[in-house]
């Protein structure tokens, strides 16, 4: 299940052919979509909330050094431990670490999209230490050795049925495809394993620089249950969740989730702030917080694509999206799909290794429409775009075409002659559409049908006497 | 600190084209923690709390008094056959002795009271084994949000785990605890949280369990406690 960002138009292909995984997709994006519209009707103020959050993440985001600064010092104040990381193996390793010292063979682990982009599992089991995911979906895909196709839902792709045969055939348990069934074997199943890890691993959703106060968002328990059994709790996040004060929050948790399941709030958000304190019941006793960089800095260094750092990994780009909703989350070939996905993954990655990503978009702007954070997620694309073609990612064929095309439109004789030349070869051809196909190009996209007469022709042919210049 | 660290602060001060480290904006933007009208602890923000606390399935109930919550929890009790019941030690529950009343009324069920030595881990563990088999909870709430129909629960008045382990988690509260929304708690805990106010884990509690993660059907009680009950006790409140 090794897929890359560089397979797109294939696993895209492959994807839009799948009429059962269209189908999913079209009706969980649909139903996230009308969900989240219901939620955000009951808030008269919501374009002013987008406003105010983008303009905290600026703030957050222009001045990062200080704020992560600010961020390790209240964290430290509060008992806590806090570990820079320039890229994946460097935060992989410190995980892998803290496991040894504690001798933990099993890690019960909650989302964290950031710990899914350093491959942490795979880290951990190299190592010899068991990861176990604990989020109903990411401990479905778990077992079934897949990855996430939704931000936020992450089986969305698997039915009912798929995922009783895949419990009968790993646990051994008798085949049922009742969801609450199915539900309660993993419950039960993990209870053991929270019960006797060392360490618990989650993502942060927003950290608060004042008071070193992470945020956790979910609907489970489980990222409760991750934070408050194990001895040692360790959080894993990308450099730009840093939010400057902690009194910011309350407009966070609004905006994150009516823009990612439609609710008002979600059943469960823990605000930690450091490890037990002494007289508490419970609670872990050390607390580790690693800052992700892998790539964020030097996304920061361009300011053209510098607001991709402000994303709150909501999802409702991914819903609202006409390529998502089609081609589904494993055609991106990375943990971030959709839009968002789209800006981040050549960022990541490599422009060269994603090359396809920008151009998964119509460029229809719903994404920025719908982004609580007010993102301008397709001028991100179309600059993505730009700079692929002036680095020459495009097919010489493509280049060719563009830069005839802007001759002409800069020169009236080069016109004339270019549209009377076209005019000629569909004649020749025998076509109506366009006179010649250009592979790659021509197969997906419509091209207008060329009038049997210039505009200019027709003017000339049908002006009166008098009229006009 | 790890070598890293300057690693990375380089590289992003870099990035933003300064030299040396940069500023926020510390004076801070006004209305940031904003609030909708309504007053603590008033009927609007009471039934408010009811009307938002019964749309997210936390089943809010009121209780004239603690006796008539004491009732409540023995009809539920026997009703839905729990027979392990675990009591916090929230003001609310020592004052009324909740737990030995409801051993008293329902000698055959066990209740027990979370207390003793929380210092060594053994105990520790040994409270976690004992909640994991609690049929139900019973504990107090330091906040209400009549917003969203949220409990608050400090990790200073109970262990984080009573209210998460149990197949059904109750939590009786007193109308003078509603607050209108979130940022209201938050000028509550304090201007400068960073003081210490602010509890080692402060946990937002908005009806029970859930998960949509298996064809988008919802189910409840994913891992967490499968009934959220908030009862409201009319006569422990300023309110009346």
């Amino acid at each position: 299940m090794n897929r890359t960002p560089s397979q797109f138009k294939i696993l895209a292909s492959e994807n839009v052919a799948d009429r059962r995984l269209r189908r999913t997709f079209q009706s969980a994006t649909s139903h996230a979509l009308g969900q989240r519209a219901q939620s955000v009707q009951l808030v008269p103020e919501w374009e002013d909330l987008r406003e105010r959050a983008h303009r905290i993440k600026e703030e957050a985001v222009e001045n990062l050094d200080f704020y992560l600064e600010k961020l390790e010092a209240s964290v430290i104040r509060r008992g806590g431990r806090v570990f820079w990381a320039r890229d994946a193996s460097e935060a992989s390793s410190y995980v892998v670490d803290l496991c040894r010292r504690l001798q933990a063979s099993t890690v019960v682990k909650s989302k964290s999209m950031a710990a899914e982009e350093i491959g942490l599992t795979d880290a951990l089991e190299a190592a010899g230490v068991e990861p176990v995911e604990t989020d109903l979906g990411e401990f479905i895909i778990q077992v079934a050795g897949e990855t996430p196709s939704h931000i936020i839902a992450p089986a969305l792709h698997m039915t009912r049925q798929q995922i009783g045969s895949l419990f009968h055939e790993k646990f051994g348990i008798p085949y049922t495809d009742v969801p609450a069934e199915l539900c309660a074997f993993a419950r039960q199943r993990l209870r053991r394993e929270f019960l006797s890890a060392r360490l618990g691993i989650s993502g942060v959703n927003f950290a608060a620089a004042d008071t070193g106060t992470i945020a956790i968002v979910e609907n489970e328990g489980n990222a409760r249950l991750c934070t408050s059994l194990p001895r040692v709790h360790l959080a894993i996040m990308g450099l730009e969740k840093v939010i400057p004060r902690f009194s910011d929050l309350p407009l966070f948790l609004r905006l994150l989730a009516r823009s990612s399941t439609g609710q008002r709030q979600t059943s469960y958000v823990s605000m930690i702030s450091g490890p037990r304190r002494e007289g508490e019941w419970d609670g872990p006793e050390e607390f580790h917080l690693v800052l992700l960089d892998n790539g964020r800095s030097d996304i920061l260094a361009d300011p053209r694509v510098r607001r991709s750092l402000y994303c709150i990994r909501c999802g409702a780009c991914l819903n609202t999206c006409p390529i998502y909703q089609r081609v589904g989350g494993h055609s991106y070939g990375s943990v971030y799909s959709g839009p968002i996905g789209s800006v981040l993954t050549p960022l990541f990655q490599g422009l060269e290794v994603a090359k396809d990503l920008p151009f998964a978009s119509s460029l229809c702007g719903s994404c920025s429409n719908i982004c609580p954070v007010k993102i301008d997620l397709h001028h991100q694309l179309l600059w993505l775009r730009e700079k692929l073609v002036s680095g020459r990612a495009t097919p010489w064929q493509e280049r060719l075409a563009m830069s005839l095309f802007a001759a002409g439109m800069k020169d009236p004789a080069l016109y004339r002659m270019g549209s009377a030349l076209l005019r000629l070869l569909l004649r020749v051809s025998g076509r109506t559409d366009r006179p010649f196909t250009v592979p790659g190009w021509s197969p997906t996209r419509d091209f207008p049908a060329l009038a049997a007469t210039s505009f200019k022709q027709w003017w000339e042919d049908n002006r009166q006497p008098g009229e006009g210049p | 600190m790890n070598g890293s660290r300057e690693v990375v602060l380089r590289r992003i001060r870099r990035a933003l084209l300064r030299s040396g480290p940069g500023h926020g904006q510390e004076q801070g933007s006004p209305d940031r923690v904003q609030s909708t009208p309504g007053q603590v602890g008033s009927t609007r923000l009471f039934d408010r709390f009811q009307e938002q606390s019964a749309r997210v399935g936390g089943e809010p109930r009121v209780c004239s008094d603690i006796e008539d919550a004491l009732a409540g929890m023995q009809d539920l009790i026997a009703r839905a056959g729990y027979g392990r019941v675990a009591v916090s030690d929230h003001e609310i529950c020592r004052r009324h002795r909740l737990a030995q009343r409801l051993s008293e009324l329902l000698p055959e069920v066990s209740v027990w009271r979370e207390e003793g030595d929380a210092e060594t881990q053994g105990s520790r563990r040994q409270n976690s084994r004992r909640l994991a088999q609690a049929d139900l909870s019973v504990t107090g709430a330091d906040f209400l949000i009549a917003e969203s129909g949220t409990v608050l629960l400090a990790s200073a008045g109970s262990s984080r785990q009573i209210s998460l382990l149990p197949t059904a988690h109750l939590v009786l509260a007193t109308p003078d605890q509603v607050y209108p929304d979130l940022g209201a708690v938050f000028r509550q805990l304090g201007s400068a949280p960073e003081d210490g106010l602010l509890p080692a884990a402060l946990t937002m509690i908005t009806g029970p369990s859930r998960t949509a993660d298996i064809e988008k059907v919802l189910i409840k009680g994913a891992h967490g406690p499968v009934r959220q009950l908030t009862w409201l006790v009319e006569e422990e409140g300023q309110l009346s």
